[in-house]
């Protein structure tokens, strides 16, 4: 028998683009865990990553070329904090390392997204459980310009744990030119599943 | 997902085996998830499929006695392990190994410090201990002694100088560094080199050749045990240090640079192995490719040269230091300055004029031997960045230079690929990386990589080129251009292969060497 909250979750999968308010929607599919530990990282040479790290009241740093700076940082969060959470809006190739560093303690990426902007064409590249990616896909795009903010304040509704990802995409019509390559993510322990 | 497993090998004998590794290690040390836990221990940068490089399994001792069980346990079911110890060289194949179902042995927790001499310059370390770790080491005790490390440099002393890797300050050359180690048989047996095996021998990590043969080398790009210890020297902290910068405008500069560096190097006036950097390769610290070109293929000569002008890059950048006393350094500029500035247009670059440039800072970090990560910024380059390294060896001379210069970047180009390269002139060598930077996401063009590179190998035997080191898929390939004498060095790998490791657990097919059961079934 289908308890009210898998009914709800299984509604509006089936429904997302139909849905106003994804972040809403994100609320009732996922457990947004208040209070949870969180790190979060961000590019500080990127207006998006910026405007991202800025609405970010948990502990949280920009980093600059060198990720190896952050490396004890990292590994001092994930072993006083098991079932925390990091996130960050950086380059690809941060998110690369940290994911590597932080896989020794258990922690694995449970979303990412590549936020990919050529010329005015802005799209969200998202990876997430069969239940979210197409909502946070939705949201993204409908968060338009702000789409930095509407991340940072929905961190920690992000999927969590250990779950089967799939792949979903957004595109907008951005206001301003630019290229720009940036990838949104979050890691956190398998057994937070 | 159906689990890889290793050839010839059924579930049952694989379930089997683990559960018996499981009581050596204890269970949390055993990693079989194949989409959290083994996830790590594949290829990021491969260019086929993430299947052909997928572990069945990873497992992590802390004990050389742990080790011994585990061979055990291994030669007594044939199936094949893959050491690594950080596993971090990712433009060669990272810590997967060389086929789907190995089981992986991580060393990573195998990293203590066992033992720093300030006086006598050198460390002994275990397999895990990252360039950072003995870096921190050094520096919370106050040591006044350099590490040399690798860019980027989250890897490790053993893993690096085991695979013939190279560093930026005077004691670059790794495994010429390398003094002393112990080994693991694939019988168990602990075998140390050296004069480590003279009985109370305090000399192990100072004299590398005990008597008789010196066997550290066979230990190294092989697959005959598994290193467990090891010594390195490690440079004093020298009274001084003059790094320097010289931006070349025109591409030829890079034969008259390299043959003005030969002499300086054999006259020791320049200290460390100098390199001489593309404008790509520069660029990529802190601007991406998107950002001067958004066609596809190539950046044409038009967006290079604005973007050289508006980073203050030459087409090649070379750098190098000295080290020592003022008046030596003084004296030993002089005559750099005198030797390159006969190259029209050769612009010299220093600490006040440069620092705070991604570029530079980096640089003079690594000639120092403060480890950074700042090199994987390269992988931004292209979006969803991937890369393996093309490294071919040729003599320090300058037309050596030119052609695999010209050679790779026609080839890359034909392919639509940028050329992103270096040269790093050692004792008398050159190493030369040619990074095939690409798309990991991108299907088509991770078979477009694969294809260049296959090529590559070919152009360069066939102009007498060989590489120093190269990714898992290629090692076969390579390994078969080493081939004088109807393949005499390979029968002479494959002959202690045989005696050393006749099941053939340890490392199958690295660096093309293959136990006797596989030998020609890759």
């Amino acid at each position: 028998m289908l308890s009210r909250r898998t009914f709800i979750k299984s509604a509006l999968v089936a429904n997302a683009a139909l849905l106003t308010n994804p972040s809403q929607a994100l609320q009732l599919v996922l457990d947004n865990v208040q209070g949870q530990p969180l790190l979060t990282l961000a590019d500080e040479k990127s207006p998006a990553a910026k405007q991202f790290i800025t609405h970010v009241s948990d502990d949280n740093s920009s980093l600059g070329l060198d990720i190896g700076v952050q490396f004890e940082r990292v590994k001092q969060f994930c072993s006083e904090s098991p079932n925390g959470l990091i996130s960050g809006l950086t380059r690809d190739s941060d998110f690369f390392v940290i994911e590597q560093l932080a896989k020794d303690y258990g922690f694995y990426p449970s979303y990412s997204a590549n936020h990919i902007q050529q010329g005015n064409n802005l799209s969200h590249e998202v990876s997430a459980s069969q239940q979210s990616a197409d909502l946070i896909a939705h949201a993204l795009a409908q968060a338009g310009e702000q789409w930095p903010v509407w991340l940072a304040h929905n961190t920690q509704l992000l999927p969590q744990g250990h779950q089967p990802m799939v792949a979903s995409k957004s595109q907008i019509q951005s206001t301003h030119a630019a290229q720009d390559f940036l990838v949104s993510w979050s890691l956190s322990a398998a057994k937070n599943t | 997902m159906t689990k890889p497993l290793p050839q010839g090998i059924s579930l049952g004998q694989f379930n089997a085996a683990i559960a018996e590794i499981k009581q050596v290690v204890g269970k949390d040390y055993v990693f079989l998830d194949d989409i959290t836990e083994l996830r790590s221990y594949r290829d990021a940068y491969n260019t086929t499929n993430d299947a052909d490089f997928a572990p069945s399994a990873a497992v992590a001792p802390k004990t050389v006695e742990q080790i011994q069980k585990i061979l055990a346990i291994v030669n007594d079911y044939k199936i094949p392990i893959w050491t690594i110890s950080t596993g971090k060289n990712f433009a060669y194949g990272g810590p997967a190994p060389r086929k789907a179902g190995y089981v992986v042995l991580d060393l990573k927790l195998m990293n203590k410090i066992i033992e720093v001499n300030e006086k006598h310059g050198y460390a002994i370390v275990e397999p895990g201990v990252s360039y950072y770790d003995l870096y921190n080491y050094l520096q919370e005790k106050g040591i006044k002694l350099w590490i040399d490390c690798a860019a980027p440099a989250w890897g490790g002393f053993v893993g690096n100088t085991s695979d013939h890797g190279a560093g930026y300050t005077p004691y670059g050359d790794h495994l010429l560094m390398q003094c002393g180690m112990q080994v693991v048989l694939a019988d168990g047996t602990v075998v140390e080199t050296g004069m480590d095996t003279s009985a109370n021998s305090k000399t192990g990590a100072l004299y590398k050749y005990g008597q008789g043969a010196a066997i550290d080398g066979l230990f190294t790009q092989s697959n005959f045990g598994v290193i467990t210890r090891m010594g390195i020297w490690l440079m004093p902290e020298p009274p001084g240090f003059t790094p320097f910068m010289i931006t070349l405008e025109n591409e030829r500069d890079l034969e008259t640079v390299t043959d003005l560096t030969l002499p300086l190097r054999l006259n020791q006036v320049i200290h460390n192995a100098p390199m001489t950097v593309d404008l790509l390769w520069e660029a990529a610290m802190s601007v991406s490719k998107r950002q001067y070109y958004t066609g596809t293929g190539p950046m044409p000569e038009s967006n290079r040269q604005k973007m050289a002008k508006d980073l203050d890059l030459g087409i090649w950048n070379y750098y190098a230091a000295v080290y020592g006393p003022a008046p030596m350094m003084k004296n030993n500029m002089e005559i750099i300055r005198d030797t390159f500035s006969t190259i029209p247009g050769a612009k010299f670059h220093f600490d006040e004029t440069r620092k705070g440039d991604p570029g530079w800072d980096y640089r003079v970090k690594l000639m120092q031997g403060i480890p950074n990560m700042t090199e994987f910024s390269l992988l931004n380059w292209v979006g969803g960045g991937g890369h393996i390294n093309f490294s071919p060896i040729s003599a320090a001379d300058g037309k050596a230079s030119m052609t695999q210069y010209q050679m790779i970047r026609k080839r890359a180009h034909e392919y639509n690929f940028d050329y992103i390269g270096e040269f790093l002139i050692g004792w008398r060598d050159q190493h030369h990386i040619f990074m095939l930077m690409f798309d990991r996401m991108n299907a088509e063009e991770k078979k477009r990589a694969h294809e260049l590179f296959a090529v590559l190998v070919d152009d360069a035997a066939a102009l007498g080129y060989g590489e120093y080191r190269t990714h898992l898929s290629f090692m076969d390939q390579i390994a078969n251009s080493y081939s004088w004498n109807d393949n005499a060095l390979w029968d002479t790998h494959h002959a202690l292969k045989d005696e050393l490791d006749p099941n053939g657990i340890l490392s199958p097919g690295k660096m093309g060497i293959w136990p006797k059961h596989l030998r020609g079934k890759s």
